[in-house]
């Protein structure tokens, strides 16, 4: 881990001495102990803040996006000839690459406006189940040694395995080295346990139709619409989300279960084909809304009707846009 | 249509969103060759299947209509 | 495609717990109108064998 975090400083020194990005989105150590938070370099000497551990959580396609279009509106009022053309560099593990590809084939920029830095993962930590692990107690200092995590708590010293407290998306993780790279730091990681991805999506398939709607909304009154979930998506970029268009006005902002229903359901159902199981909505949740269970089922939808794994191929275009006579199944049409 | 919930005599009410082109003059056909078919459905016209966006058949459910036909 | 935002949609309202034949999806040409009333007798019986929609309901205003 070490070796790879040189590595990315060096290059993301060389790229920005290079002129090839001109800010650089990566993971810098968090002001809390064992967190790291997203950073944006601009400057080449800034680089050696750039971490790259097993907490880098929050999945930068987002941020990618974010700024490629703040400056694109920047340059509206700019006369063709004179605009200026800005490069985003980016730190890219698997899921993040796969993002990029989703906003590649939906045509939100070009190729040439991101410089992937790929990095190999193995997984990163999930907050929430660390606590859970540690009891609940305060982490007050901490660092991971190989596959530890060694902390100083409020409850005193504790020792906790890597392995336990990876989130869930990571643990099935398919795709954990990044798809597409323009500079590939390290070598690729072992794979993780893809053949279980749907064992939990199969186990709630199997339950009663009334024990899956119990559990739904059991799941969405937890749900208090702060919308951390849409915010942390990097699939969700729409100018205007429909939570917040009034004309027509899609969900009511109500304190009606249905409305949190409702919302959630088509927030869901708007990452057909789309969501790459990064955990973002997940890790960000600050209510643990068991999300990833709904879009589970999602990914396995796509990859069972329309045999299409979100953002796993540049040459893939999005399943909803289009169509395969002779492979898709017609089981879902009535007939009387 | 909540209604319905308290209701004993109840009946079905459900949301056909149809085609402008296929369905709905389909439907059209249908009376005027006077078929006789149950009067539990609503139709909506949209100018074509494609039209519709998954929402209008979530926000029917969510306003109280028993079930969605979409036909194209 | 419009038909593959319907197969999704309604594998996925069956997954939460709502009832998958609440959504019904067909073909009906301008030719059939003694289909399309088919069509309708079906559904009907269909989803009355359901009874009432109770979830995903909006209670208040």
């Amino acid at each position: 881990m070490e070796n790879i975090e040189t590595k990315l400083r060096e290059e993301a020194k060389r790229l920005l001495l290079e002129k090839k990005a001109d800010v650089i989105i990566g993971y810098e150590k968090g002001t809390l102990p064992l967190t790291a938070t997203p950073c944006f370099i601009t400057a080449p000497e800034d680089a050696d803040k750039l971490v790259w551990n097993n907490l880098c959580t929050q999945n930068l396609a987002k941020f990618v996006h974010d700024l490629i279009t703040a400056h694109k509106n920047s340059q509206k009022r700019v006369k063709p000839e004179d605009r200026k053309k800005k490069v985003v560099g980016v730190v890219a593990r698997g899921c993040t690459t796969r993002s990029l590809v989703i906003h590649l084939q939906e045509r939100q920029y070009e190729r040439d406006e991101v410089c992937i830095i790929g990095v190999p993962c193995d997984g990163y930590v999930d907050g929430k189940s660390l606590k859970v692990k540690i009891g609940g107690a305060d982490i007050v200092e901490g660092n991971i040694d190989g596959d530890q995590i060694k902390m100083k708590t409020s409850d005193g010293d504790k020792t906790v395995a890597l392995k336990d407290v990876l989130a869930e998306c990571c643990l099935t993780c398919r795709f954990n080295n990044p798809i597409i790279s323009d500079v590939m730091i390290g070598s690729p990681a072992p794979a993780m346990n893809p053949d279980a991805e749907y064992n939990d999506v199969k186990e709630y398939e199997a339950k009663s139709t009334e024990e899956r709607w119990a559990y739904f909304t059991k799941e969405m009154e937890k749900c208090m619409r702060c919308n951390a979930c849409r915010q942390a998506c990097p699939s969700c970029y729409c100018p205007t989300c429909f939570v917040e268009q009034s004309q027509p006005q899609w969900v009511g902002i109500g304190e009606d279960k249905s409305d949190t229903q409702v919302f959630q359901f088509m927030r869901l159902y708007h990452m057909v084909g789309r969501c790459v199981d990064c955990g973002s909505c997940v890790s960000v949740c600050p209510m643990g809304v068991d999300l990833r269970k709904f879009l589970k089922k999602i990914d396995k939808d796509g990859w069972e009707m329309f045999g299409n794994r979100a953002g796993s191929s540049m040459e893939d275009m999005p399943p909803l846009g289009r169509f395969d006579e002779h492979h898709d199944k017609q089981d879902f049409i009535y007939n009387p | 249509m909540a209604e319905n919930l308290a209701n004993k005599d109840w009946e079905p009410k459900f949301v056909a969103i149809v085609c402008n082109w296929c369905t709905y003059a389909g439907a059209d056909l249908a009376g005027i060759s006077r078929i006789q078919y149950p009067t539990n459905v609503r139709i909506i016209r949209v100018p074509c299947t494609g039209r519709i966006n998954p929402f209008y058949i979530v926000k029917a459910l969510q306003t109280g209509a028993d079930g969605v036909l979409v036909s194209g | 495609m419009a038909r593959r935002k319907f197969a999704t949609l309604k594998s996925f309202l069956n997954y939460i717990g709502v009832e998958g034949d609440r959504t019904i999806f067909t073909w009906v040409s301008a030719s059939e109108g003694d289909r399309w009333a088919q069509v309708i007798k079906g559904a009907t019986e269909k989803i009355r064998a359901l009874g009432p929609a109770k979830k995903i309901i909006k209670t208040i205003g």
